[in-house]
């Protein structure tokens, strides 16, 4: 399973590279030389001061083994970093008197039910916008795997137990931003998909930009999503993710992006003309939910950091960080916004294996507001190398020690079956000579081979979702009657029907 | 009604004088001529960097119109700084393995209840240390003017309706604190004063510190409270705590409280021993509840504002500040605390009726940061002088509107009777020499009324903290007096 819809994550870094006279005229050589260190088959990246571009250029290739490069107009995923679309969709709702902040969820979508009756009744916008839900990053696989649509996916997410308190930790909730965009469509009478078009996107002049993969047909310029197969970096399908699209359906370009930081550094204006208050904007850019924090020395001068309504939020160098990042098969994108000194930053990639975007962001936020810069990019490639190496020795480990000899307790016949849950919905297992197929809903699916004692390791259809551990457990009579799939969210769990 | 424990104004300024110095220069002048303008009796203050204490003085009286002095030694009400003293006891639980703080109250308080059954389920040590109940800045009335015990306190919160969300906001609230204390002092065995005690007061050394005023009586060098009355500053009875002690009743000094402080920036640690780990520090110094920081041009460098436990959580030019504040009759205190500049600011006075404490701090502050040094006792003296301006001519205002020709509806004695409400208790009427008398709680409040206009009359409160007040009776459709509003109090009900 790789990473999905991604977050905000910490980063690293050491030495110093000096600068002279424009404190970006290494950015370029500095930005080639990262696509290479990380291997990333293409990135576009738009820095913008006020109104002003100070650097916008593509690198790389749109499609490996392909000739046409990357510009500053190609689309790729934004990934997340359409969070803070629907929160300032919902924010100029606000502005209107359509809705309000602490509006609860229910008064937009009576149906909207949580497994506590206590949340059901009490969560507002705020929470299902701030990842305070107490329902931890859980449900992806609903959306991402099983293909639900967005109602069902809404239904559904009432058998999600809680794994937190609520409203008191970070716990990054794709399926509540759904909910907010759905509340948001309710209250404005339109699809969150034309409320973001209409209300963000035209107003914006991002003609290019959508909501939805769909769009594609339309477009030229269009990259490619690259992912690790088979040890090898290669071209994979998009995804569509209309399913979950207030929480990360929007594809951009950086030169259309810049539009949408201007806006944000100007606090809701662009081009003269208001779309959002600044007061409301505030309000999206206030910690919702603190992040505990971890010091690291590479990072003396943060002191705070926590979650708005769709932004990530710090402190750096004594300004005020917000940041977001964006993780779809294929796809990282990073997002920077630095209001105090009208600083825009944002970096979109093909390729979904890196760290290029925050070695990029740190690059770019030292040489601007201390004239020189750790080499960024490097310290994150070791920090990288010795994670995924430790990765990699974890993995061999469990290989090792493998007791193949062991199991199945039962003929595989005998673990045939449907299995069912309210949550995840139904699966079925049948055999297929010494193996077990397993058929759930969308492309939930794959064959198992015997690991050992009742544990089968599953094979995805989908590659982008690699093998995981299947568990089945025996009843007093011996029979397999629950299935447990060690997903790496979450288990999933099956009875037998 | 005026201000009780604490006020976390945060504070706007404007203008700019003086530039970059470092240090304590020119200080003494400035402090001097602050008390001058804002007429405070007596107040001491402390600075702490590093290891040393690099400003430690005593300014004014103890007692206006006595001569004896204010010293680093003097003793002063810190008020609600008591907080941090009772998370850092819980914190020195934690280490022990006594607590968590994911532990729900209801563990250690098995009869804790509130309002809201799922809250009462789900209420957490850090819950009650950071004002997010849920209940708000509301319930003081029961430890000040009714004046009933701990338990009782306790008991009676499960009446009060919360008045925000559960963990959305900040509300302060003292009678979560009580909770946090008494919680703490059922896990260590040893009840808070004790724990307090003998946990922090002594191995820091406090030993003139106390946590009630029950031990006042015992010790030399303690300061008098004074508030404003009658358009002057004047001594005022002392208010005894006791009854809400881990949210308040510390008396320090400004030298004990340099201990305190290294303690603080010691990250736990007090000349060389470890007595809170710096884990758990800085638990306590993480917000647990983010405030909204408004856009204020005299602090631009100020991005976040928060609460952890104990403290409020801010960032200024540059650097994370935790910081408090305390008030309460006749006492207000300061400490701040820049742990990257190892710099401590202490501020204790005894008098109620101005904002030197913050006007000092940020002088101090910018002093030793850097960057402009501005005169924040300037701007914040003509704000506040602004500010009593419009208060009194909003009472102005009220009392030109006042009806007086009007009457009220029965004859003084169908307003007497019993008047109750679960939260707050009984409040009396009664008529006594042709007059309505009151009381209400405990401890003997009350307070003639004299009619105001309709069916509303004004108290003059026994206790002076709490000034003149009106009390609204309201009749049901037969003509019956049925109820008390009591400003700033309760809506009670009548029970006979």
């Amino acid at each position: 399973m790789v990473r999905k819809l991604l977050a905000a994550s910490l980063l690293i870094a050491t030495p110093a590279v000096a600068q002279k006279g424009n404190p970006l005229a290494g950015l370029d050589a500095y930005t080639a030389k990262a696509v290479k260190e990380w291997n990333v088959p293409g990135l576009a990246i738009a820095v913008v001061k006020g109104d002003s571009t100070l650097f916008m250029k593509g690198y790389g290739l749109r499609e490996l083994g392909k000739p046409d490069p990357v510009t500053p107009n190609t689309l790729f995923s934004i990934g997340s970093n359409t969070k803070s679309f629907t929160a300032a969709a919902i924010g100029m709702l606000v502005d209107e008197g359509k809705m309000r902040w602490d509006d609860k969820v229910t008064r937009w979508l009576p149906g909207f039910q949580l497994y506590d009756p206590y949340v059901t009744r009490e969560i507002t916008m705020r929470d299902v916008l701030s990842h305070r839900s107490g329902l931890g990053r859980r449900g992806d696989m609903n959306w991402l795997l099983a293909g639900y649509s967005r109602a069902e996916t809404l239904r559904r997410i009432r058998f999600l137990p809680p794994s937190q308190a609520f409203r008191t930790e970070s716990g990054y909730q794709n399926t509540m931003f759904l909910a907010a965009g759905e509340a948001a469509a309710a209250a404005s009478g339109m699809s969150w998909d034309e409320l973001v078009t209409t209300r963000i996107l035209r107003p914006l002049g991002m003609t290019h930009t959508n909501t939805s993969t769909k769009a594609f047909a339309n477009e030229r310029d269009v990259a490619t999503p690259h992912g690790m197969r088979d040890g090898v970096l290669q071209p994979i399908p998009w995804r569509n993710i209309d399913n979950v699209g207030p929480a990360g359906s929007i594809n951009s370009s950086v030169a259309e992006m810049r539009n949408y930081l201007r806006f944000i550094n100007n606090g809701g204006t662009f081009e003269g003309k208001q779309l959002l208050k600044p007061a409301t904007l505030n309000v999206i850019h206030t910690i919702h939910t603190v992040s505990p924090f971890m010091p690291d020395t590479l990072f003396p001068s943060v002191h705070f950091r926590g979650y708005g309504l769709g932004w990530g939020l710090s402190d750096y160098r004594g300004r005020k960080v917000m940041q977001h990042s964006g993780g779809i098969d294929g796809n990282l994108s990073w997002m920077l916004v630095m209001p105090e000194e009208k600083l825009g930053i944002m970096i979109l990639t093909n390729g979904d294996n890196h760290m290029v975007g925050p070695s990029l962001l740190y690059y770019v936020m030292d040489n601007l507001l201390a004239g020189s810069s750790r080499d960024w990019s490097a310290l994150n490639l070791k920090r990288f190398q010795t994670q995924s190496a430790a990765a990699l020795a974890r993995e061999k480990d469990r290989d090792a020690k493998r007791n193949a000899e062991e199991g199945p307790s039962r003929p595989l016949s005998a673990y045939a079956g449907t299995f069912a849950d309210s949550l995840w919905g139904e699966i079925k297992v049948s055999v297929d000579g010494n193996r077990l197929l397993l058929d759930g809903p969308g492309i939930a699916g794959g064959s198992m081979e015997h690991w050992q004692y009742d544990t089968f390791r599953l094979t995805w259809k989908d590659a982008q979702f690699g093998k995981e551990d299947v568990i089945f457990e025996l009843d007093r009579d011996g029979n397999p009657t629950t299935v447990r799939i060690e997903n790496q969210q979450q288990p999933m769990i099956f009875k037998k029907r | 009604m005026k201000r009780i424990l604490l006020v976390i104004a945060l504070l706007g300024l404007a203008g700019q004088t003086v530039q970059g110095q470092t240090g304590t220069e020119g200080l003494d002048a400035y402090i001097t001529k602050a008390m001058a303008d804002w007429k405070v009796p007596g107040l001491s203050v402390a600075i702490v960097k590093g290891d040393s204490v690099v400003y430690l003085k005593g300014f004014g009286v103890l007692e206006l119109g006595k001569p004896d002095p204010v010293t680093p030694n003097t003793l002063f009400a810190i008020g609600s700084n008591t907080k941090s003293f009772t998370s850092a006891a819980v914190g020195m639980l934690v280490d022990d393995g006594k607590m968590r703080w994911d532990d729900k109250v209801t563990k250690y308080l098995p009869g804790f209840q509130l309002f809201d059954p799922y809250v009462t389920r789900e209420i957490t040590m850090r819950d009650v240390m950071s004002h997010r109940s849920g209940l708000g800045r509301r319930g003081d009335m029961n430890w000040m003017m009714a004046g009933y015990d701990r338990a009782e306190l306790l008991r009676r919160i499960r009446f009060l309706e919360p008045n925000a969300p559960f963990r959305t906001e900040m509300g302060y609230q003292n009678t979560m604190f009580l909770a946090a204390g008494e919680a703490a002092g059922a896990a260590s065995g040893l009840g808070w004063d004790a724990l307090i005690t003998t946990r922090i007061l002594q191995p820091l050394g406090m030993t003139r510190s106390t946590v009630t005023t029950r031990d006042l009586p015992n010790r030399t060098d303690v300061s008098i409270p004074h508030s404003f009355r009658d358009s002057a500053v004047r001594v005022v009875p002392r208010r005894n705590l006791d009854n809400i002690a881990p949210a308040g009743s510390i008396y320090s000094s400004a030298e004990e409280m340099t201990h305190y402080v290294k303690f603080i920036l010691g990250k736990g640690t007090y000349q060389g021993k470890q007595l809170l780990k710096p884990g758990s520090l800085a638990v306590i110094q993480t917000p647990h509840v983010s405030m909204l920081v408004p856009v204020d041009t005299m602090t631009p460098s100020t991005h976040f504002s928060g609460y952890g436990l104990g403290w409020v959580l801010t960032d200024y030019k540059g650097r994370k500040i935790a910081w408090h504040n305390g008030g309460i009759d006749g006492n207000l205190s300061e400490m701040w605390t820049v742990p990257e500049d190892q710099l401590g600011i202490i501020v204790l006075t005894n008098y109620d009726g101005h904002q030197i404490g913050p006007s000092i701090v940020y002088r101090i502050l910018d002093q030793f940061l850097g960057g402009t040094v501005r005169d924040w006792h300037a701007i914040n003296f003509k704000r506040f002088e602004a500010a009593r301006a419009v208060q009194a001519a909003s009472a102005k205002t009220r009392e030109a509107s006042r009806n007086k020709e009007s009457k009220p509806s029965h004859p003084l004695d169908a307003y007497a009777g019993t008047y109750a409400d679960s939260m707050y208790g009984d409040f009396k009427v009664k008529v006594e020499n042709g007059k309505l008398m009151t009381s209400y709680g405990v401890i003997g409040f009350g307070g003639p009324l004299e009619h105001w206009q309709y069916d509303t009359f004004q108290a003059t409160w026994s206790d002076t903290q709490f000034g003149k007040g009106l009390i609204t009776f309201g009749l049901d459709r037969d003509g019956k007096v049925v109820e008390a509003r009591v400003d700033n109090l309760a809506t009670f009900k009548r029970r006979n």
